[in-house]
């Protein structure tokens, strides 16, 4: 049993490791798209 | 888009648990690790197939943006291995007390992780001159062109230890479909992402 | 298509007679498979009975590393002085330079076999008795297969700095399954037919031939196609 948690646990942070740091990855390069092109309203 | 993509893939996860842990239980308990196994390894398949073809598609159309997505897809393939090996030593930890054997299953999803740790580390081997897409795509083509080979000389080995999966009721098979829709999900989410990534990095560079 | 077997020949020839003027590349694949077999032969004289399997693993690792060297050599001479523009000029069609290079890297092995291969033999005690045909047929399957990947990953890290380690981590994740089936096949010739371990003792040699065959053909094929777009 502890086995089977200890898997769901790993993989489970795997994926949601890798998630988040792309969408932080994602962030910070918009903003910084956006600060060197800024769009012109 | 992705955010929408991304609640529908863990609503269906979790729906997916719910009903492994309440109808579609496996004897032993540690065998319900093949609900995340399984979907692990369809997965990074489906993202070496999505190399091979993005991969393709750059050498006869050359538009960057197969490129960036070929990488994605390795870079997500490399992440779905990770987790395929993972779930499948922790299994043979638990059925047979050895991390690691040479047996049919582990050998196939070793090679897997190591052909995808190849095509990353060649793709961040290049220095600013060089022909980087064109090279990456060679090699992916190549590395599918690879898979099927490794199943096929995994069945030689002997003691194929790994137990085939009957599915005793529906309930089983319902969790184990919906684990792997959820996983598709997440995957194309994340290739998506990553080739964003690339393709705003090439925008700053 | 004349044209294009003289092309091959051209290539396979000046590679040859570079090689022999300089034999650099041979010697240092010589040298570093008695390196191998040394250490391995120290380490098994512990343990009698896994002296065929540490044969079969020393062949084995000598014709992995070897093919390393010779692939990461047959297009490191290309690319200073303008050599690789010499030869994209000389012919429309890239696949025959890949064939040329092809032939010279599988020559060089399979000389490189015929010194090796007694050597071990020596080494650990075997005799291939009466098997002779299938080794022979193993270690050119094994050849054609190796060179036919290293070829072309040796086209695709020519223009990268540190070539050998990414070469070698490229080669050794593409022919991991081809490795399964030749080294079955070494342990079927080297002890006879007894148990082979943990290979499946139910293997034909047929099957396993048959396998590599696939491997190569289909390798060799898709290599040939995809040639052009690495030194486009």
């Amino acid at each position: 049993m502890n086995y089977l948690i200890g898997a769901f646990a790993v993989s489970w942070a795997v994926y949601f490791i890798y998630l988040i740091y792309m969408g932080c990855k994602l962030n910070s390069l918009s903003k910084r798209l956006e600060s060197k092109y800024p769009l012109e309203k | 888009m992705r955010v929408t993509v991304l609640i529908t893939s863990f609503v269906l996860m979790i729906a997916s648990g719910v009903i492994a842990n309440t109808k579609g239980a496996i004897e032993p308990v540690v065998r319900n690790i093949v609900y995340i196994h399984v979907p692990a390894s369809i997965c990074s398949l489906v993202c070496f197939g999505g190399l091979f073809v993005f991969s393709i598609m750059y050498l006869i159309k050359k538009k960057p943006i197969f490129d960036y997505l070929g990488a994605a897809s390795a870079e997500v393939a490399f992440v779905f291995a990770t987790v395929l090996n993972i779930t499948g030593m922790i299994f043979a930890k638990a059925e047979w007390g050895l991390w690691w054997t040479p047996s049919m299953r582990l050998i196939t999803s070793a090679i897997l992780w190591f052909l995808a740790a190849a095509y990353l580390i060649l793709r961040s081997s290049f220095n600013e001159q060089g022909n980087k897409a064109n090279l990456c795509a060679v090699f992916g083509i190549i590395a599918f062109v690879d898979v099927p080979f490794v199943y096929i000389s995994a069945r030689m080995m002997r003691d194929i230890h790994r137990p085939s999966f009957s599915f005793d009721s529906s309930w089983q098979s319902t969790a184990l479909g919906l684990a792997i829709l959820a996983t598709i999900m997440l995957a194309s989410t994340l290739i998506w992402m990553r080739a964003d990534i690339e393709k705003l990095n090439e925008k700053l560079n | 298509m004349s044209n294009s077997i003289n092309i091959i020949k051209a290539i396979f020839v000046k590679d040859l007679i570079n090689e022999l003027r300089s034999k650099q590349t041979f010697a240092s694949m010589v040298v570093l498979s008695i390196i191998i077999a040394w250490i391995f032969r120290l380490t098994s004289s512990v343990i009698e009975s896994a002296m065929v399997s540490i044969a079969a693993a020393v062949i084995m690792v000598s014709v992995v590393f070897s093919s390393i060297l010779c692939c990461e050599r047959s297009f490191a001479v290309e690319h200073g002085d303008g050599c690789m523009d010499g030869l994209l000029s000389a012919s429309a069609d890239r696949g025959n330079i890949y064939i040329g290079k092809l032939l010279f890297n599988v020559t060089m092995l399979c000389i490189f076999d015929c010194v090796m291969v007694p050597v071990v033999c020596v080494c650990f005690n075997l005799t291939p008795a009466g098997n002779l045909l299938k080794l022979i047929v193993i270690l050119l399957l094994v050849n054609i297969g190796v060179s036919a990947v290293g070829t072309l990953l040796g086209s695709i890290v020519m223009s990268i700095k540190s070539r050998s380690s990414v070469l070698s981590i490229l080669i050794m994740a593409l022919i991991m399954p081809m490795m399964i089936p030749a080294i079955s096949g070494l342990l079927m010739v080297f002890s006879a037919g007894a148990d082979s371990g943990m290979f499946s003792a139910g293997q034909s040699f047929s099957e396993i031939a048959g396998m590599m065959a696939a491997y190569d053909a289909i390798f060799v094929t898709v290599c040939w196609l995809v040639f052009g777009f690495t030194v486009g």
